[in-house]
């Protein structure tokens, strides 16, 4: 579990400290403000620390798996393409992972390695995954193809290690009661499953004894699918980070409430989440969810550039999306009352 | 909170008027603060819109449904109530106990524009849409019967109030 982030010169981000994070956290902003570059750089930096160690990666140091990550993630020429435009200072990164601490910093110059790096701890059990807002199903074999075969720019590694992870067989281990649980409100949700073809290469969705094409499926029930296919096959486990972009991409006002209630449901087994939203119905659902559970869901909000911390269990923030919904009403009892 | 100040001829307290006073004598029937009257130019005698508005220190949040749902209820029994009792009066049915101001008779009642205002004292304006969109919603088959626009429904705050007229600036 991240339990802090502290980031500075690192892209859009000039300066961000995030710190008691939750189990559940939540980031806001204007479009452009750094909400996806955050949750892509924590998860690089949550994937590096779980690889470290891990099958062809033994032989690397966790600075070299860091790079190679960073390279692949944001797809820059070099990685000190990533310092913050304009700035003459480094970017550095800190995080408390655990409890232990990991931290680097690189400046504009830096090609493929990073020097300065503290990691004291040893590698990350558990599997953490990135969910874009758009859904991967469709696109499935093209990112496996564009990065296995061409190795193209283009997805991302967030796009590339959610395919790969997807069609992977089942492990063998205990299956959470509350997984069960949160898989069966998915397929209720879903109305049926998502199931990989061996023999066609290809996804369809099975609601009872019949089969449906992936095109005429519709991108919410794909996207839901997908956090249903990893649990199922046991990609994600109690130690996992989920990062979640526009949490509320393709769904209904009504999917987005019973997704969420999945997702604390899946947050109290361990799963720690986070997630980037534009949406007054996340806002809204997250705030119910902090107040009938009685947990803290850490908030991190932009607005001007400047990032500032708060909790919904405090109550809702001053905050961007509320503002914007107040303004339009506001326009709107103009337009009655003249 | 205090509203106003309006010209006598164009204002008309519910609950204090005889007109009220006769027809909930067996109780029962709700009443909104006050009837306004408001007239595209200060000179104009032809009204634009009766305005039927309601006074509150407070709501119950949405999130506590049941009695948000009775809130919700009770403000519509009193402005529609209100509404009705408005235009029963101008159809000459109270004849004899109607104290409506005679400007109120002069009106063309059937273009004359409807609006039904909640003011709450002191509310957070980011609390005020979810009690908007519940009022419009139950008034959206009333508003159909009547030829107004639920959109007409309108839930403000006392800093609004100032703003439109209504709420005396302090």
């Amino acid at each position: 579990m991240i339990d802090m982030v502290r980031l500075a010169n690192f892209g859009p981000l000039a300066s961000v400290e995030w710190s008691s994070l939750g189990k559940l956290n939540l980031v806001i902003g204007e479009n452009g403000a750094g909400k996806t570059f955050l949750l892509k750089t924590l998860y690089a930096v949550v994937r590096s620390l779980e690889m470290f160690g891990r099958g062809d990666e033994r032989q690397s140091s966790i600075s070299e798996i860091l790079a190679r990550k960073l390279y692949w993630t944001f797809q820059a020429d070099k990685i000190g393409d990533l310092v913050s435009k304009g700035s003459r200072n480094p970017l550095s990164f800190e995080a408390l992972v655990n409890g232990r601490k990991i931290a680097f910093q690189f400046g504009r110059d830096t090609s493929k390695q990073i020097i300065s790096e503290l990691y004291d701890a040893t590698p990350l059990e558990g599997n953490s995954v990135f969910l874009p807002a758009k859904e991967v199903l469709s696109l499935h074999h093209i990112i496996l193809k564009s990065r296995e075969v061409d190795q193209l720019f283009g997805f991302d590694d967030t796009y590339f290690d959610l395919a790969k992870v997807l069609n992977i067989n089942p492990t063998k281990g205990k299956n959470f009661p509350e997984f069960a649980a949160s898989r069966k409100n998915l397929r209720e949700l879903l109305g049926g499953r998502m199931e990989y073809d061996e023999a066609d290469h290809r996804w369809t969705f099975k609601k009872g004894n019949e089969k449906y094409a992936l095109g005429i499926i519709a991108e919410g029930v794909k996207k839901l699918a997908i956090l249903d296919t990893l649990l199922g096959n046991r990609y994600l486990s109690p130690q996992s980070i989920v990062f979640i972009d526009e949490v509320e991409a393709a769904l209904h006002p009504k999917a987005i409430s019973v997704f969420l209630d999945v997702l604390a449901l899946l947050a109290e087994r361990g799963i720690q989440f986070f997630m980037a939203t534009h949406s007054y119905f996340v806002l809204k659902k997250l705030l119910l969810i902090s107040r009938t559970k009685g947990i803290s869901i850490p908030i991190l909000s932009s607005s001007g550039g400047v990032w500032t911390t708060g909790d919904l269990a405090d109550g809702m923030p001053d905050n961007p999306i509320v503002d914007e919904s107040v303004r339009l009403y506001e326009e709107q009892v103009e337009l009655s009352l003249g | 909170m205090e509203f106003g100040p309006f010209d006598e001829e164009v204002f008309f307290h519910i609950e204090k008027s005889g007109l009220y006073q006769h027809v909930n004598s067996g109780g029962g029937v709700s009443a909104a603060e006050f009837l306004l009257l408001r007239c595209k130019t200060p000179s104009s005698a032809e009204a634009s819109s009766l305005w039927v508005v309601e006074a509150k220190s407070s709501s119950p949040r949405p999130e506590s449904n049941i009695r948000f749902r009775e809130f919700i209820e009770e403000i519509k029994s009193k402005l529609h109530d209100s509404l009705c009792l408005a235009i029963a009066a101008l159809m000459g049915r109270h004849a004899s106990r109607c104290d409506l101001p005679e400007r109120f008779h002069e009106q063309d009642w059937s273009t004359i524009v409807i609006k039904l205002v909640l003011v709450i004292n002191g509310h957070d304006k980011k609390w005020l849409e979810p009690v908007s969109d519940a009022l419009q919603k139950t008034f959206k088959p009333i508003a159909m019967i009547w030829g107004f626009s639920s959109g007409d429904v309108v839930v403000i705050n006392d800093e609004m109030g100032v703003r439109h007229g209504l709420v005396r600036k302090e």
